[in-house]
């Protein structure tokens, strides 16, 4: 028996703008399986970003078919696709995304405020994620109390509170210092495997080649999708 | 639970933007304290007036009606025949004489503001269920050249207690005033009027032949059925020219005067409570604006547009609500102020209360309803173009 793919996306086209149309992706096929770990990259202005959001429902393709753990993302209501980024979908953004007025614990517990996990589990996860992450010492923190670094370590331990099936990271080393950037891919790589499966955007080749896979997107098309040897 | 979820992120989001929120809720906070204080000052008054016409339900009003013909006026002999009736406390009988009153002969004699003289007989202030203000009574049968005046007489000639008793230009002669009147809320006419005692009007050439007005205090819960015996006995050979009115009449038309003035604000209120209602729906869309990067990383974690929706609807109620509460206790301490200063019974008007609470409630699920589909519309994946 197949396992379903944790995603796949066949023949995806994506265009923005109402009067001036752009096309930011065309065409596109991809299947990650479930557990897979794979790294997106190509320059900027390619559409990475625009499949990642596709990836993660959060947008809707404009031509082609998505789907996520067999759901189909065209079709699919949209109280289903909250409840699949509600329980088995990890985003990990660039800024971090982190709500200024709550704390570290408190941004880590908003990652589970809309999935089905009781006020007291929640808390137990959020705890759980962030000692994972280092950051046991620095739950009551502000984000501005905190280092960028420290920042993206607590957006990873929302991401991976709710433990997610798949993990897509957009850029999530965009804006740190090498030695922040290399503990968070460490904790990525932790969190990923077995059953979840990771995305990560990156334009940083030696990044990318930490990764089995490698995706690489050129103007909106796939240009070279294959294994890395190094990885 | 998802209600109370919504509502404790909405709390928060409005916790974080204090003085927006407090401007917006005072907004309609002053409209329902409106609301709550203009009912609750005119049920008061409505109150007062009511204890006032209960008060004042036994005084009776005689007056003739000249159909029968005959010489004009209640007959004199009426305020013996009146006065005998047993539920009768007092009766007193005026005439509107063509007499003026001044401060002295130097006043033009057009110039009376108004005030007119008549003459007087019985105990007036009991019958009319008012009292004398300072000085002294009319004597029974008084024939010496004195008067009392009405409260506004008092006030238009400029007479207070510290001049009495003093000398007023009457008709052509001095008559020393001896005292004056608390007003008599059924009796306009005295009010305005010098009072002189019928004796020293006749003596004084005036030419009475009946009383214009007789006024007659009964006892209470008697006025019916003493006002239907009083044209017999005040004039049995013909009734028929005798009318009895009772005085909670016009004390009734008072109150619905003073009711329909409190309706007419009460619509100024509404659109007050209206505005307030934009100030919400202001300060909630500014909000959509503001949190967009909030709102996709909610919906990136799993929110749907229903949780979005309902969050900002939580966000209107509660401001609404904060306001609709401050203003009812606002409305009731501007209540038990005026019913203090007023001294009257406090009436606080729950149907008011409940009906600014519920006004407010509306105004605010109107007012949030299209910044939260506004908020429920934004696509989640505004959170990968927006930084927080």
């Amino acid at each position: 028996m197949t396992a379903v793919p944790a995603l796949e996306l066949e023949k995806i086209g994506m265009e923005f703008g109402r009067t001036v149309r752009v096309r930011a992706l065309s065409e596109v096929s991809l299947s990650i399986a479930p557990g897979e770990v794979c790294a997106l990259t190509g320059p900027t202005g390619s559409g990475k970003s625009t499949l990642l959001a596709i990836m993660g429902t959060l947008e809707r393709p404009s031509a082609g078919r998505v789907r996520v753990e067999g759901v189909d993302v065209a079709t699919a209501r949209d109280r289903t696709l909250a409840r699949l980024r509600a329980q088995r979908i990890g985003f990990v953004f660039q800024t971090f995304q982190l709500h200024p007025r709550l704390s570290a614990l408190g941004n880590v517990e908003q990652g589970l405020a809309y999935s089905a996990v009781s006020p007291s589990e929640r808390r137990e996860r959020a705890v759980a994620a962030l000692a994972d992450v280092g950051l046991a010492d620095r739950a009551e923190h502000l984000p501005t109390q905190l280092s960028g670094g420290e920042q993206q370590r607590v957006a990873i331990a929302r991401a991976l509170a709710k433990e997610p099936s798949i993990l897509l990271a957009d850029e999530p080393t965009g804006n740190l210092d090498q030695a922040a950037a290399e503990m968070v891919v460490d904790l990525l790589l932790e969190g990923a495997g077995r059953q979840r499966a990771l995305v990560l955007v990156t334009h940083n080749d030696a990044l990318a080649g930490r990764l089995p896979r490698v995706v690489r997107l050129e103007r909106g098309r796939l240009v070279a999708d294959g294994s890395n040897a190094a990885a | 639970m998802r209600l109370l979820e919504a509502a404790k992120r909405a709390g928060a989001d409005l916790r974080a933007r204090p003085v927006r929120s407090l401007m917006s809720s005072l907004g309609i906070a002053i409209g329902v304290a409106a609301v709550v204080a203009v009912l609750g000052v005119a049920q008061t008054n409505t109150q007062g007036l009511l204890n006032r016409l209960y008060a004042l339900q036994d005084v009776l009003t005689v007056q003739s009606t000249g159909l029968a013909g005959g010489p004009s006026g209640v007959p004199l002999y009426a305020l013996a025949t009146v006065g005998r009736l047993a539920p009768v406390e007092a009766v007193a009988g005026v005439t509107q004489l063509d007499w003026t009153v001044t401060r002295s002969p130097l006043v033009p004699a057009g110039d009376t503001a108004g005030i007119s003289v008549l003459a007087v007989e019985g105990d007036v202030p009991a019958a009319t269920a008012t009292q004398l203000l300072v000085g002294r009574e009319l004597g029974p049968g008084d024939g010496l050249p004195v008067a009392v005046l009405g409260y506004q007489a008092a006030r238009l000639l400029g007479i207070d207690r510290q001049l009495l008793p003093c000398r007023v230009w009457m008709d052509n002669r001095w008559v020393v005033v001896t005292g004056v009147l608390r007003p008599a809320p059924l009796a306009a006419v005295i009010d305005y009027s010098a009072l002189v005692g019928y004796p020293f009007a006749q003596s004084a050439g005036a030419g009475l032949s009946g009383l214009g007005t007789m006024f007659v205090k009964v006892q209470p819960g008697s006025a019916t059925a003493v006002s239907d015996i009083i044209p017999a006995t005040a004039e049995p050979l013909t009734p028929v020219n005798v009318a009895v009115q009772e005085a909670s009449s016009a004390v009734a038309a008072e109150i619905a005067a003073r009711n329909s003035l409190d309706g007419l604000f009460l619509a100024l209120v509404t659109v007050g409570v209206l505005v307030a209602g934009l100030g919400v729906a202001n300060t909630l869309t500014v909000a959509v604006v503001e949190q967009r990067p909030e709102i996709g990383l909610a919906r990136a974690l799993g929110a749907t547009r229903a949780d979005i929706g309902l969050q900002f609807l939580s966000g209107g109620l509660i401001l609404a609500l904060g306001g609709a509460l401050g203003g009812t206790v606002l409305g009731a301490l501007g209540v038990l102020a005026y019913a203090w200063l007023a001294s009257q019974l406090v009436i606080i008007p729950w149907e008011g209360v409940g009906a600014g609470i519920g006004a407010a409630v509306l105004v605010g699920v109107l007012a949030s309803s299209y910044p939260a589909a506004k908020a429920a519309s934004l696509p989640p994946s505004d959170v990968l173009r927006m930084v927080p």
